[in-house]
């Protein structure tokens, strides 16, 4: 069901006078410490005419005491454009079947979090929206600073309950999520600090996607995935200070593996540059993930499987993500002003999977930051 | 069970290498309040791009938790 409670015009009207709320709130309460607000907005566009999705970003923080912060974030998206049904090319080489969408998605998170002792706990809600999907979850992290605030240990839950639809039918069903996190963040000297985290999530309910097609022995069918799903993620970040007040370094790598069959290896690193006495920060980056291929993916399927998909995504790939990023700090930690870019490359490694099913993509962002 | 046994492993490894160096006094980690040093310096951004690979690959995640779910996979 559409959601036409929030027009465009309306969540424009909605963000601005929230943006003016936390500005007259600042200015009425001196006791407030900070008070943060972004809002990006982002352009994302696949080649030759795949999807493209116009989104608003918006995030405050507020301090509302010394040990109390009030946190959120709003989301309009705009998806339209093609997408693959999973069916493959009708000759070998050639352009995957496409079938046209587009949506509306609203998104919004808010969280609280309290500081008690060495404890920072923090409890959150989201919230999201589209006209046949819809997602509610709650969370909790307790961040429990140790070892003279050299070392963070980080414990953290959250539950997440899907509702999913079909446009142009009356199918609906159900998911649930668990995810669980246990973190380290490490000062490792005065300008070295190192986070690891390990990520353990259950799925369960209905993982498949409903507008996905399988070819089984020549008969087009819905795709089928298992009705549930455990994965692991394991992931190290290390942020070392090349040049003291000019350079910084960030490296991470993520492991991570599904009951379905998958390996992935994520790595990525970011440089961040001032220049001009901290007014630019200029940040270079570039990302690289494999993934290997679930256990039910095919192209097209023979005999009588349990399971079936050929949704590239579940697919052996690789992904390349070089991004460009510039703040201009406009006024020091009052106002700055972000522009990036990011292009995104795939690639299926299977050799049987039609290149066409990865569409490379770019990705602009343009965005304010205030502070006070 | 056994990928997660090694990855139990290479947590707690990695963990107790890091709890094993020599404690950073306050007055050492003015750095590490910089803008360009915080691992949450900006979490528009860290979203905007998470959201983009999640909805492109089977993988997603391993930051924290709490984020919500989306129809795009």
């Amino acid at each position: 069901m559409k959601l036409t409670a929030l027009s465009p015009t309306t969540l424009r009207t909605i963000k601005c006078g929230s943006m003016a709320l936390l500005l007259h709130g600042y200015l009425l309460s001196a006791s407030l410490a900070e008070t943060v607000f972004d809002t990006r907005y982002q352009y994302y566009q696949e080649d030759n005419g795949r999807i493209r999705v116009d989104s608003d970003y918006s995030l405050f923080s507020v301090d509302l005491s010394d040990s109390l912060v009030l946190d959120g974030t709003l989301l309009y998206s705009t998806i339209s454009g093609a997408s693959p049904t999973g069916l493959p090319s009708t000759q070998r080489g050639g352009q995957v079947p496409v079938v046209e969408i587009e949506d509306v998605r609203y998104a919004g998170t808010l969280g609280l979090t309290g500081k008690i002792a060495d404890h920072s706990l923090r409890g959150g809600f989201s919230y999201s929206n589209e006209s046949d999907y819809l997602s509610l979850g709650g969370s909790f992290t307790d961040t429990i600073s140790l070892n003279s605030k050299n070392t963070e240990l980080v414990l953290g839950f959250a539950y997440t309950h899907d509702t999913v639809g079909a446009n142009g039918s009356n199918f609906s069903a159900t998911k649930q999520s668990y995810d669980y996190i246990v973190g380290i963040n490490q000062v490792l000297g005065p300008q070295t600090l190192l986070s690891v985290n390990l990520g353990l999530g259950w799925k369960r309910g209905f993982l498949s996607d409903p507008y996905k097609r399988a070819l089984v022995d020549n008969q087009v069918y819905l795709e089928e995935r298992p009705d549930h799903k455990f994965e692991q993620l394991l992931y190290a970040q290390l942020t070392q200070e090349l040049i003291a007040d000019r350079l910084s370094l960030e490296v991470s790598y993520r492991l991570g593996h599904n009951d379905h069959g998958s390996i992935s290896h994520t790595a990525s690193v970011a440089l961040y540059q001032y220049l001009f006495d901290k007014k630019l920060v200029l940040r270079p980056s570039f990302r690289f993930y494999d993934q290997s291929a679930a256990d039910y993916y095919d192209t097209s399927f023979t005999g009588n499987p349990d399971f079936y998909s050929s949704d590239y995504r579940v697919s052996a790939e690789q992904t390349f993500n070089l991004g460009f990023q510039v703040r201009w700090n406009v006024i020091k930690d009052r106002l700055g002003l972000d522009l990036g870019y990011e292009r995104y490359i795939s690639r299926g490694t299977d050799g049987k999977t039609s290149q066409s099913a990865y569409p490379d993509a770019h990705s602009i962002t343009a965005g304010v930051h205030l502070q006070f | 069970m056994k990928t997660l046994r090694h990855l139990l492993c290479l947590s707690v490894a990695l963990s107790a290498c890091s709890c094993s160096s020599t404690p950073v006094k306050p007055w050492q980690r003015g750095h590490l309040a910089d803008y360009i040093m915080r691992p949450s310096r900006d979490p528009l951004t860290d979203s905007i791009s998470e959201h983009v690979w999640f909805t492109r690959e089977a993988f997603a995640g391993g930051r924290g938790v709490g984020g919500g779910g989306c129809g795009c996979n």
